[in-house]
């Protein structure tokens, strides 16, 4: 896993990793390098401190703090040597480095007429191991689609975040768009709108990650905008989003959905009753746009879904009524 | 005769080099700043670029650039100009004002804003084109003088020798 970034890390700090167990890189999901402070990597709901020697530790005094040097080098290798390139990613925050690894900044942010304009003197960066997880959005995909037309309902994927909503719609944007020989299931033609290059990771256009092989994907585009052009341009059935909740998001969700492809869209959320009531999604809700709402939890590092449907819709299995949502399994 | 010839043409070339060099320089610049601000492409491809539209021996000073700064571990871009400056500086007939330019300019590369990118390439272009100036100058006081200084030099060494 660290193979992947180690092209991206100083060679102080690349040596460390280095002698970090194998166990622990291979479920590791976070590493946050803070100036002066202890290097920290977290996953599979655990976080530790890296010593000098590569031992995960509790005790952050014994870990390794990375120099002021060394931070302004990883900066430069994260950003290619070229800062310039990366404005509008520094103005939000997050860059996405080659494999779809996204990195976020945490520094001063300088501020142009009250907005962000970049993150300058960055002080430290959480680096999030994108990962292709081959599958996980199975049972997802068998239950919702059909298997006659294999289209889905138009549908919200909600979780906390680092529950892996991207890596699960991932997946199921390959199962769409590959379709399923033994059920007879129909490939369908897929469009990921991948404002943030994590979906597919697009190397100079090209997605890393297999999306399967009848999708075409928009990378860096913002989500409202790239919605319409994608139906126009590239005639999409199901088209992908990751993390709706800006404020025009609402109105082109609505837009898309009357020109006839189907959605499959993420957001963040606490718990479900927190998104019913989150005030950008809520915007969404009232559009009526989703019919099926779904639910991701982790459970012994294995993906559990729980599925609500729309009053409007006959369900089996009624559990309980959440907002204008039931809950059923 | 033919030494003494041969040594004045040759002080005399670097005069008439230095004003061409320093030109090919900042055009280079020029180009690396379309790359920069308007391209938006990240600086090796820039550097790769900048390679095939430039002559020797900024050309390969270029293409190694490029393929250092894709490398891992090789320090930063500013380690990697500074690096690549000190294998070429032979290969030219710059001088040490020229040096001072370049590598004041290297510390800048790729480590800021696109507006702060263009404001170092054009600080370091305005003062090349000063040098370049003065090295005009120097060309027209100096080749003639090196070339006949040569010829003469060798004809009196002649006459001494007889």
């Amino acid at each position: 896993m660290i193979g992947e970034i180690g092209h991206m890390l100083p060679e102080s700090i690349r040596a460390i990793m280095g002698r970090v167990p194998v166990a622990q890189l291979n479920v590791a999901e976070e590493l946050r390098i803070r100036e002066n402070r202890p290097m920290e990597l977290s996953g599979a709901g655990q976080f530790g401190f890296i010593h000098p020697n590569g031992q995960v530790v509790d005790n952050p005094t014994l870990a390794y703090k990375p120099t002021r040097e060394e931070c302004m080098r990883l900066i430069e290798l994260l950003t290619n040597h070229s800062l310039y390139a990366l404005e509008e990613e520094l103005r939000r925050g997050f860059i996405t480095v080659r494999g779809g690894h996204r990195v976020g900044l945490a520094g001063r942010t300088v501020l142009e007429q009250g907005r962000v304009k970049q993150i300058r003197d960055v002080g430290g960066v959480n680096i999030r191991l994108a990962r292709e997880v081959i599958g996980c959005a199975e049972p997802l995909w068998k239950r919702l689609a059909d298997p006659l037309t294999g289209l889905l309902p138009h549908m919200l994927l909600l979780s906390s975040p680092q529950t892996g909503k991207t890596t699960v719609i991932r997946d199921l944007a390959r199962l769409i768009s590959s379709g399923s020989p033994r059920t007879r299931t129909p490939a369908k033609k897929v469009g990921i709108i991948d404002e943030r290059s994590e979906i597919a990771a697009c190397y100079r256009g090209v997605p890393l990650f297999d999306v399967g092989p009848r999708t075409d994907v928009l990378d860096g585009c913002p989500k409202a905008e790239g919605l319409m052009m994608m139906i126009r341009s590239l005639s999409p059935e199901v088209v992908v989003v990751d993390e709706i909740g800006g404020p025009e998001d609402a109105q082109a969700l609505e837009e898309a959905v009357r020109a006839g492809v189907r959605i499959v869209a993420t957001a963040h959320a606490g718990s479900i009753e927190e998104a019913l009531a989150r005030p950008a999604l809520q915007r969404i809700f009232r559009t009526g746009v989703f019919e099926q709402l779904v639910w991701l939890e982790r459970a012994h590092g294995t993906a559990v879904f729980r599925y609500f449907h729309r009053e409007d819709q006959s369900s089996v299995g009624i559990q309980a009524h959440i907002g204008r949502y039931r809950v059923c399994n | 005769m033919t030494a003494g010839i041969w040594a004045g043409i040759h002080m005399a070339s670097r005069y008439a080099k230095r004003p061409k060099q320093l030109r090919q320089i900042r055009n280079a610049l020029q180009r690396l700043e379309t790359e920069i601000v308007y391209g938006v492409s990240p600086l090796p491809e820039a550097f790769a670029r900048l390679a095939s539209h430039t002559a020797q021996p900024f050309a390969s000073l270029f293409e190694r650039m490029s393929a250092s700064l894709q490398q891992a571990g090789n320090g930063s871009a500013a380690d990697c100009w500074d690096y690549e400056w000190s294998c070429t500086w032979d290969y030219t007939v710059l001088q040490s004002a020229e040096r001072d330019i370049l590598l004041q300019f290297g510390r800048t590369l790729g480590v800021s804003d696109r507006e702060d990118q263009m404001k170092h390439l054009h600080l370091a272009m305005r003062q090349l084109q000063s040098e370049e100036e003065t090295a005009k100058e120097e060309q027209v006081k100096y080749e003639r003088m090196w070339r006949s200084l040569g010829l003469l030099g060798a004809a009196l060494i002649v006459i001494l020798m007889y």
